[in-house]
């Protein structure tokens, strides 16, 4: 029963760090492949707090209740606060000097974002 | 299997740099040294457990907080505030 249980937690474990693996390559993917800067950021907020939040729950379903548990926990907490915060001072402070978002006509002609697009 | 996976994060880091070599603005770059910082924030809780230090948690803690400043000072020295521009 007890190895039952330790095998469980080792599996969770493994699903937890190979899904926030998942979402941080996804979000080193968005960064490279997306055409626009606020599309860049939905990459690196959502993405990046997804993957940093199941990596840390996984950690935390590994060690149990301990102080670094805790500490895992105050670190989550750190996480949720401040990527969508200093992501959104970002986006505000891109749109008052001046980035407008490009629209999709734009973006299937490729006249914006063709420099950028064509090298890749 | 913790090894490869951090190699894996790593890479993904590196991978994010080339936003930032070839952003067309300034705050593309920004973007990308946020992403970059909360990967390597990831890589060392995976570093503190590789190497059985609990050290590394406490560095990654105060290294998060530290990104956030940097981020929104960053943000407030590159770019315009609403009252300024219009």
């Amino acid at each position: 029963m007890n190895d039952f249980l330790h095998f469980l937690r080792v599996l969770l474990f493994y699903y937890f760090i190979l899904s926030g693996t998942f979402f941080l390559i996804s979000t080193a993917i968005g960064m490279i492949r997306f055409p626009d800067f606020f599309t860049r950021l939905h990459a690196g907020s959502k993405c990046l707090v997804a993957g940093g939040g199941s990596i840390f729950i996984g950690f935390i379903i590994y060690e149990g209740l301990s102080p670094v548990s805790l500490k895992l926990l105050l670190l989550i907490a750190v996480l949720f606060a401040i990527n969508p915060t200093a992501v959104h001072a970002l986006a505000r402070s891109a749109f008052h000097s001046g980035h407008l978002p490009v629209s999709p006509g734009q973006l299937s002609s490729k006249k914006e974002t063709g420099k950028e697009q064509s090298d890749e | 299997m913790l090894g490869i996976i951090i190699i894996v994060n790593l890479l993904a880091a590196i991978a994010a740099f080339y936003r930032v070599l070839k952003g067309p603005s300034v705050f593309d770059r920004i973007a990308a040294v946020d992403s970059i910082g909360i990967m390597f924030l990831v890589i060392l809780v995976f570093m503190s457990y590789y190497f059985e230090r609990q050290i590394f948690m406490d560095v990654a803690l105060v290294y998060g907080l530290l990104l956030f400043i940097d981020i929104l000072i960053m943000a407030k020295y590159f770019g315009k505030t609403g009252s300024e521009s219009r």
